[in-house]
């Protein structure tokens, strides 16, 4: 019913993934991908279970398929699970995330945009919940100066957490939690479903899941397939397109209030990646030749209308 | 519980509250009243008067009253006395003397719900601007700024609008009364006014096409107003500036989309510390693609007449605030 449009001239994507970091970040992940054995083959979307039939892009040696009826995209295959963890928690680039420089470097970058992701949740908590402090419980957060701000909001009577990435810690629920925040965390998970139905079991009835992650459905992932540097495994395991998310939570016994793409950046990465753009895709090489900054600025706001960004933010809440 | 209500007045007004009333499952409309005696066979099955006199003697619970302004004091004050739940479209009659005379019928019925038509608080862009401005997360408002404008069409100057007798003042009692009550809504009770209240363009009609005010509250609020019928581009905009942040809806969704798309837009304040250009704080807008305003407002006067619970909006008092206000603007223009 609602559609949002963000305007923030102050988000810059070498702010949010600065040159040395971000690719020391990728050739860790690379080299670690690289290591790795992955299945032959193509499996069914897990998001949607459609057939898959056609590779869409390689990063790092392993596919990522779309899927045909929700647009999803996601690896051609489950990653194997230990591996996975490995990958998060005791690798090389998990120790690099997890190392203070790292960390105060993500909380330097990224502050006002936690800030706004605050304001964002508190909104909509008032608009949903009605004033008043609530159990949080944040799964699967990576930074300690995000955790750090959320714990202390004013909404907050209890904070908790589940499935914490180094160097992150905290105490799980012992009680069913009024809201929980899932921040860049589902395109993490190889069946995004099963999450969500586990995550719905930690909530009260009518409790309410925030929602951030990447989406297949969006314009610098449909444009750029392999050549886009911010999507890369084992991060991105499932890009869930906007369609997806819908249905997903759907199955987990999820009522969506908000779904919106307030992503700021596609038009950016598309424009920095513009000599790598398929040369099949004339449209976007035209449309990325004459861009300049007040054209890119519309354009944004565009993708952000019409859900078509890669940046997902939602909010559903937890049927009775 | 089946509430039997009846319609006096199948123009447009009388027909979109009939389309309401019809999908709401506890009202049944039973008797339609209009002065044209065609109008009954828009209508098949359901009986039909042109005297609004005999619809209010039918077996009835409630009565919507969507008739010209000069009669809606007498047929509102006639139903309070029958016992009726009454919903009257604005403007509240004609005058603030017809308020207080409908404001008394109701006092001697007190058991009946009265209920005046202001749907914009039920637009979806003013209901989260409100929320946003009660939540108190940007400040006390500071001022507001209300602009509602249409474009009076080829038969703008021989429409009933523009009749003496039956509208009882110009594009401020008709149209720009939304936004004196909306102004009010947001920024509380106004105690000092300005205004000019004009001709500007339809020379031809008895009333005003323009009117422009300035309002201020006890508290120093100062909201800004201009309701206009020479806009030759629809428009809908109010801004709302807050001590940190501003809220301002843009557009206000019709069936004809002609005041464009309902959006708000709203944002902290950022000063140079924390924005890369002054004046360019990260605004956030939503779009809302659908006006249930009606419904919504249908459904306030339902909860008041079960639960005998307040109106969210659109009481008597509302009513005689928002008439003195725009009495006092015709009064201060020396009109």
């Amino acid at each position: 019913m609602i559609q949002h449009e963000v305007q923030d001239a102050s988000i810059r994507i070498d702010d949010l993934h600065p040159d040395v970091t971000y690719s020391e970040e990728q050739r860790l992940a690379e080299n670690f991908v690289r290591s790795t054995a992955s299945a032959p083959g193509l499996a069914p979307c897990p998001v949607s279970g459609s057939p898959r039939h056609e590779v869409f892009f390689q990063r790092f040696g392993r596919d990522y398929a779309l899927c045909p009826r929700t647009w999803t995209v996601a690896l051609a295959n489950e990653p194997d699970p230990d591996a996975l963890a490995a990958y998060f928690h005791d690798s090389d680039l998990a120790r690099f995330r997890a190392s203070v420089t790292y960390q105060d470097n993500l909380a330097r970058r990224r502050a006002h945009l936690w800030d706004s992701q605050l304001e964002w949740v508190r909104q909509r908590l008032r608009r949903h919940l009605g004033p008043g402090r609530f159990s949080v419980l944040d799964w699967g957060p990576k930074a300690v100066g995000h955790t750090a701000l959320f714990a202390t909001a004013d909404f907050v009577a209890d904070y908790r957490v589940m499935a914490p990435l180094p160097p992150v810690t905290g105490r799980p629920p012992e009680a069913p939690c009024d809201v929980v925040l899932l921040f860049d965390a589902l395109q993490r998970f190889w069946r995004p479903a099963e999450l969500l139905r586990r995550i719905n079991s930690h909530m009260r009835a009518g409790g309410l899941l925030f929602l951030t992650l990447r989406s297949g459905s969006g314009f610098d992932v449909l444009t750029l397939g392999g050549h886009n540097t911010t999507i890369y495994p084992l991060d991105h395991v499932c890009l869930p397109s906007v369609a997806g998310l819908r249905l997903l939570a759907d199955q987990a016994g999820f009522e969506v209030l908000e779904l919106a793409t307030p992503g700021q950046l596609d038009v950016s990465i598309v424009e920095q990646a513009k000599d790598r753009i398929p040369l099949s895709q004339y449209f976007q090489r035209y449309v990325m030749s004459q861009c300049d900054d007040a054209m890119q600025e519309r354009l944004q706001a565009f993708l952000q209308r019409n859900n078509l960004s890669s940046h997902i933010q939602a909010v559903v809440r937890k049927k009775p | 519980m089946e509430i039997k209500t009846g319609i006096i007045g199948m123009g447009k007004m009388g027909r979109i509250r009939k389309q309401c009333l019809d999908a709401h499952p506890d009202f049944r409309v039973t008797a339609l009243c209009d002065n044209r005696e065609d109008a009954a066979t828009d209508f098949p099955g359901v009986a039909c008067f042109t005297d609004w006199r005999e619809l209010l003697a039918q077996d009835l619970d409630a009565v919507f009253v969507c008739t010209y302004n000069n009669v809606i004091a007498d047929i509102v004050c006639a139903a309070l006395a029958r016992r009726l739940h009454v919903f009257s479209e604005k403007p509240p009659g004609h005058s603030i003397g017809d308020v207080r005379k409908m404001m008394a019928a109701e006092a001697d019925a007190p058991d009946r719900v009265l209920k005046f038509g202001f749907n914009h608080r039920f637009h979806y862009g003013v209901m989260e601007a409100k929320s946003i401005v009660d939540s108190g997360q940007y400040g006390e408002v500071l001022w507001a700024r209300g602009i509602y404008g249409k474009a009076g069409g080829i038969t703008f100057e021989n429409s009933w609008r523009s009749d003496k007798d039956l509208a009882g003042g110009g594009i401020l009692l008709d149209q720009g009364i939304h936004m004196v009550d909306l102004l009010r809504y947001f920024l509380g009770d106004f105690t000092e006014i300005k205004g000019f209240v004009e001709k500007c363009y339809w020379t031809g009609i008895p009333f005003e096409d323009n009117a422009f005010a300035l309002m201020k509250t006890d508290l120093g609020k100062v909201a800004m107003l201009h309701s206009s019928a020479t806009q030759w581009k629809h428009k809908f905009s109010l801004d709302i500036f807050m001590q940190n942040g501003y809220v301002c809806i843009n557009g206000i969704l019709s069936s004809t989309r002609s005041y464009g798309e309902e959006s708000i837009s709203f944002a902290k304040k950022q000063f140079e510390d924390e924005a890369t250009a002054m004046g360019k704080p990260r605004e956030e807008i939503i779009y809302f693609d659908r006006d249930d305003s009606w419904k919504l407002e249908l459904e306030d006067f339902h909860q008041a007449i079960r639960t005998g619970n307040r109106l969210a909006a659109g009481d008597s008092s509302d009513a005689l605030k928002v008439m003195q206000l725009i009495e006092d603007i015709y009064n201060a223009s020396g009109k």
